[in-house]
């Protein structure tokens, strides 16, 4: 049954055991050697237990029991847990401190204030002034600190093929260093339970290239492209939308998430029971029960035909 | 009394039940005898388990399937916290507790449990407590914010509804249940073995308990204060744990893991106990390296209250402290390894037998090394980092609880189901049962560390189809089920057993301790004589025990004066040192547990006037469950023994009440270590903690308010030492006057804090001030109540030089109280100036 499934691999795109970036490959590597080592330990215990239950020996007088049972609890339950305690903190030790710093890279680390809401990842790069929503954008090869910031409960960012998590705790700032050593699209989920709708405060990952990462920023500062047939759209967004989400160039809302780059955003909470994502006019006529309670009174205020143009336009934003 | 004659084993048997019988019909419920006792808590728990399992099978369908819409998040949320809540809080630990109640008194060769009628309040507390948090469930409003009630999610801002109160509430309540528990076990096994049982003689079994029960008394009052806390800031908006105010949600963290790592092994404990006991009577051979064996479990206690902060290894602690408790978790493994290994020896030298309880101790050994070795991955920081909040934690203390618990558990039950019903269960249908939960557990949960290294944390009620958690979780959903079927086979043969299963003839399995020398099942009274025990193996080493005991042939073999007895004897040797007179069947018992209930209820109502009443009538209850001991008519008004026999405890300067007294006080006094804890850590940690600028309370006026509290301690010592040395004068006068003085130091203290500018809902700073004054007034009321009690005791004559023993008793009271005084007096009032960071 195990190996079944390791057959089938340990990707996946939230796989602990596929790691994209150096802290999660040495995490990994520590697994494995953990799982090597204690799967003998097992085997090798449970096999001594068996082969005791059936071992037909004439039973040994009392000087010779005393003997076997010290050499049995010395050997095996002081010496054997002694050693595997001192090889795993000698590999774990200097191994976390590593995470911890990625010390073999001396360029000064990106920051991004990472904002845990109630529930969804807002980010926010200071050095350039840019914010996304559910999508944390990341150039290659570059050491990333990330800043963990709530104001309501506790959360824990984690992107578990870059490395591990930190609580996201109010009244606190945790900082996660990470590095991601290939390009594509990684998951990161929320790993605190943090009520209802933790199950759906995911966000994506993307990894670019350092030029890429450049272009990227470049056009965040620019307002969204607005076609001539979606102007109208686009207003009546800001009149009925903006006040909590923003569109570059359109509207500053900051209390949703920022929608410049909806339409290329996965968006896993709309898709969960179909398989593909619900159109966003789709998920505006019925939303996600889970997230009723704050768009709807607005949604009711505006006419069907004017929701239908807003959400037209907003699949034409893509990142 | 010393015929061999079976018919005079008979009557001696109608003399003896005539006092210690049980009642039937609704005065089954003033029924205080440990073995009755026992089994409720062991049949409740049973019930809780099924209740937590259907739960944990709702779980299973609902994430059998990517995208199941089965339960609401709402509702999954309640399902998974009660699971959790009611497996840890309403079925494990009281199970155990059940267990330890059974049989302790059997194996020390004791007729019942010290203070049989706490036993008693301790289960009604139990099962009313376990009946509201349950009850939240079928109201749809039950907790919700997982069974470790992280806060601010459990806050009032953020879980509104009462669910949270439920919790906090019920397992408080339960938990008054665990620590009576804990006090009990503790002062019966120190002080009533029977002649000569020393320490060195105690079977494995109670050497476990003891340190399980010395655990709870350390390690619940933690989380009970941490509830208080947690309620009185849901309900009066302290913020203890409210940043804005200068509190600290991390707090709670540290107190819940304060009381939640101990209470690990305060259930893996007793289940190595069980493992201790059935391998070598299978193996026909005392357990190899009985002095290591003692030696892990004491190791186990202490390493156990230093490994709290590795549940918490993401919350940003300071590396170095990361370290240190990653090397001190690792540590544990040297003890649990001792005994596994101890086990493999003693199988080694041994003949063992396949019998159904030794299936179930192979299942627990493979699962639970298992865990025990994932447990240790855990505890490598970066490891944990990663899957910290996983399913491979949740798969991790599975294979730990189910595997060191459970199986266990069921090994137990089935080696001393003869005992509970005189009847040898099936073997196939045992078989078969054991088969489907082994192979059940291991399909869901083996699959489940992977599941979790793919990336998918606890606590999601969905999940995406495209994630590669599909078949994982597929698999682990059928492993459940057949795992339930397993646990149903086994319920069925235990329940058949009852009625079909052959009777069993004594000693079945041919073991060695006292509780196999009982008729099966066991009567009330457990031993017609006490025999003597200097030995670990009294059966092995003396087969015709059980004759002789039933014949008459040893001690405490008068029943006439219709005392329930027992032996008192000496903590280290056994050596006998009193006779100690037990009390009978009592309504109060269960009254007091009702009115705590109503206490409870009207608390969740937020009906304070009512809360008001019914604690008052719990007080009432039990103050008066205080008074019927002593020289009281209801208790041992005649003092009279046996010529040669040593006298009854009441006479005496040290029984086990004082015992009592001590154990409940070190419950007690970590429940103020917690307080005091808390108030050092917000002090220095809380990221927005202030002190006014002057201090609400003045420094000489609190100080004065102690002077009158230190006088009373004084003079309660003189009187003590009169009592010893029966010279004493006047005392119901001097009672009174030592309540006086305790009246104006409460007086003053009350004074004191009503003057206080005290703003407890603003600031955490105050807020922690209030509690403790608080408690400071609860524990001087008390000693002046008790005190005023004891005047009238001495007016009445069921005190005095003849009987000195309650003075003793509440004297220690007054030290607590005094040093819990001036304790407060240095760490709120002497160091905030000296240190003021501000």
């Amino acid at each position: 049954m195990l190996t079944s499934v390791l057959a089938t691999g340990c990707g996946g795109p939230q796989s602990a055991l596929d790691p994209a970036g150096p802290g999660a490959g040495i995490i990994a590597w520590l697994w494995w050697g953990m799982f090597a080592f204690f799967t003998l330990v097992l085997i090798l215990v449970t096999g001594l237990w068996l082969y005791a239950m059936k071992r037909r020996a004439p039973e040994p007088d009392e000087q010779q029991a005393t003997r076997l049972t010290n050499r049995w609890i010395i050997g095996g339950g002081i010496i054997l847990p002694l050693l595997s305690i001192t090889v795993l903190l000698a590999a774990g030790i200097p191994a976390g401190q590593y995470i911890l710093t990625l010390p073999d890279d001396k360029r000064d680390p990106l920051r991004i204030d990472a904002h845990a809401h109630r529930w969804w990842w807002g980010f926010y790069y200071p050095e350039s002034d840019i914010t996304t929503g559910n999508r944390l954008v990341i150039p290659v090869d570059t050491p990333i600190d990330v800043y963990g910031h709530t104001n309501n409960v506790i959360h824990a960012f984690w992107v578990p093929r870059l490395g591990g998590k930190i609580d996201v705790v109010p009244g606190r700032v945790n900082k996660i260093r990470l590095r991601a050593s290939k390009t594509g699209t990684l998951r990161g989920q929320c790993a605190e339970f943090c009520g209802t709708g933790h199950a759906h405060m995911v966000f994506e990952v993307e990894v670019l290239s350092q030029q890429a990462f450049k272009h990227w920023q470049e056009r965040q500062q620019l307002p969204v492209k607005i076609q001539p047939q979606h102007t109208q759209a686009a207003e009546a967004f800001q009149t009925y939308c903006g006040d909590c989400h923003r569109v570059r160039g359109v509207s500053d809302g900051a209390n949703g998430p920022d929608l410049s780059d909806i339409a290329g955003r996965r968006l896993s909470h709309m898709q969960s029971r179909q398989k593909k994502p619900l159109s966003i006019a789709q998920w505006l006529e019925k939303p996600h029960p889970r997230f009723a309670t704050e768009p709807s009174p607005i949604l009711a205020e505006i006419n069907p035909q004017t929701l239908e143009r807003i959400a037209t336009w907003l699949e034409t934003l893509e990142p | 009394m010393s015929s061999d004659d079976p018919q005079a084993a008979q009557d001696f048997h109608h003399q003896f039940d005539k006092v210690w019988g049980n009642p039937r019909g609704l005065l089954a419920l003033t029924i205080v005898n440990h073995t009755t006792i026992g089994l409720r808590f062991m049949v409740t728990g049973g019930v809780f388990f099924l209740i937590g399992g259907l739960l944990a099978m709702l779980i299973r369908t609902q994430l059998a399937l990517p995208g199941h819409d089965l339960l609401t998040p709402e509702i999954y949320n309640q399902v998974f916290t009660m699971h959790g809540t009611i497996m840890m809080f309403l079925f494990a630990v009281p199970v155990m507790e059940g267990f330890a109640i059974y049989l302790i008194p059997k194996m020390i060769g004791a007729r019942d449990l010290v203070f049989p009628r706490l036993s008693a309040f301790g289960y009604w507390c139990y099962l009313l407590g376990g009946i509201i948090l349950t009850s939240s469930l079928v109201m749809e409003i039950a907790p919700a914010s997982g069974w470790f009630m992280y806060t601010p999610l459990s806050s009032a801002v953020y879980s509104p509804g009462p669910g949270s109160d439920f919790w906090l509430l019920g397992v408080t309540f339960v938990e008054i249940s665990a620590v009576s528990a804990g006090v009990e076990l503790v002062v019966s096994i120190m002080r009533t073995r029977t002649r000569d049982m020393g320490l060195q003689h105690m079977p494995l079994f109670v050497w476990y308990i003891l340190a399980m029960a010395l655990m709870i008394v350390f390690g619940f009052p933690p989380l009970i204060l941490g509830s208080i806390l947690l309620e009185l800031e849901r309900a009066a908006g302290m913020p203890f744990f409210d940043v804005a105010g200068g509190g600290d949600p991390i707090l709670w963290q540290h107190l819940f893991w304060l009381f939640g790592h101990p209470e690990v092994y305060i259930l893996f404990l007793p289940a190595a106990g069980i493992i201790s006991t059935i391998l070598p009577v299978f193996c026909r051979r005392p357990i190899a390296g009985y002095r290591w064996v003692v030696l892990a479990i004491i190791t186990t206690g202490f390493i156990s209250f230093g490994l709290w902060v590795h549940h918490m290894f993401t919350v940003g602690i300071p590396h170095l402290a990361q370290a240190f408790f990653s090397a001190a978790s690792m540590m544990v493994a040297i003890p649990t390894a001792i005994q596994v290994f101890a086990w493999l020896a003693t199988l080694w030298n041994g003949r063992p037998t396949y019998e159904p309880p030794m299936l179930w101790a192979l299942g627990f050994l493979f699962i639970f090394v298992a865990g025990g070795l994932t447990g240790v991955m855990l505890a490598l920081v970066p490891f944990d980092w990663q899957v910290h909040d996983t399913h491979f934690v949740v798969a991790h203390f599975h294979f730990v609880l189910v595997g060191g618990v459970i199986f266990p558990l069921m090994a137990g039950i089935y080696y001393w189901l003869p005992h509970f019903s005189g009847r040898m269960p099936h073997r196939s249908l045992a078989r078969w049962g054991f088969w489907l939960t082994f192979i059940g557990f291991n399909a869901t949960f083996i699959i489940m560390h992977v599941t979790g290294l793919l990336g998918m944390p606890r606590r999601i009620y969905t999940y995406d189809a495209d994630l590669g958690w599909d078949l994982p979780n597929l698999i682990s959903s059928v492993g459940s089920f057949i795992m339930a079927a397993g646990v149903a086979a086994c319920l069925l043969d235990i329940v058949l057993h009852f009625r079909f299963g052959k009777s069993a003839e004594r000693n079945p399995w041919g073991a060695d301790t006292l509780e196999w020398t009982t008729s099966l099942p066991p009567s009330a009274y457990n031993f017609a004589t006490l025999p003597p025990c200097p030995t670990r193996h009294p059966l092995w080493d003396n087969p015709d025990l059980q004759s002789t005991i039933e014949h008459g042939h040893h001690d405490l073999a008068t029943i006439d004066h219709g005392r329930r007895e027992t032996w008192g004897s000496d903590p280290i040797t056994g050596k006998v040192r009193e006779i100690i007179h037990l009390p009978g069947n009592s309504w109060l018992p269960f009254l007091g547990a009702v009115a705590t209930a109503g206490l409870c209820i009207s608390l969740l109502s937020k009906q304070y006037e009512f809360a008001v009443a019914a604690a008052l009538l719990s007080l009432t209850f039990l103050l008066r469950w205080s008074w019927e001991n002593g020289a009281h008519p209801k208790a041992a008004p005649n003092a009279e023994v046996v010529e040669g026999d040593p006298p009854l405890h009441s006479r005496t300067h040290d029984g086990p009440g004082l015992w009592g007294m001590n154990v409940t006080l070190l419950a007690n006094g970590s429940l103020f270590m917690s307080l005091l804890f808390g108030w050092f850590y917000l002090w220095t940690v809380a990221p927005q903690w202030q002190f006014p600028e002057q201090s609400p309370l003045s420094a000489n006026l609190f100080a004065l308010a102690g002077i009158p509290l230190s006088l009373a301690l004084l003079w309660f010592k003189t009187i003590i030492k009169h009592l010893k040395s029966e010279t004493t004068k006047r005392l119901t006068q001097q009672l009174w006057g030592i309540s006086l003085l305790g009246t104006i130091h409460l007086a003053s203290l009350i004074g004191l804090y009503v003057l206080a500018p005290l703003n407890a809902q603003k600031s955490a700073h105050d807020a922690v001030i209030t509690v403790m004054l608080l408690y400071q007034m609860l524990h001087s009321g008390l000693a002046v109540i008790l005190t005023a009690l004891q005047a009238l005791r001495v007016h009445k004559g069921y005190v005095g030089e003849m009987a000195p023993y309650e003075p003793m008793v509440v004297e220690r009271w007054w030290v607590y109280t005094t040093g819990v005084f001036w304790l407060i007096f240095i760490a709120a009032i002497i160091m905030p100036p000296i240190w003021n960071i501000n």
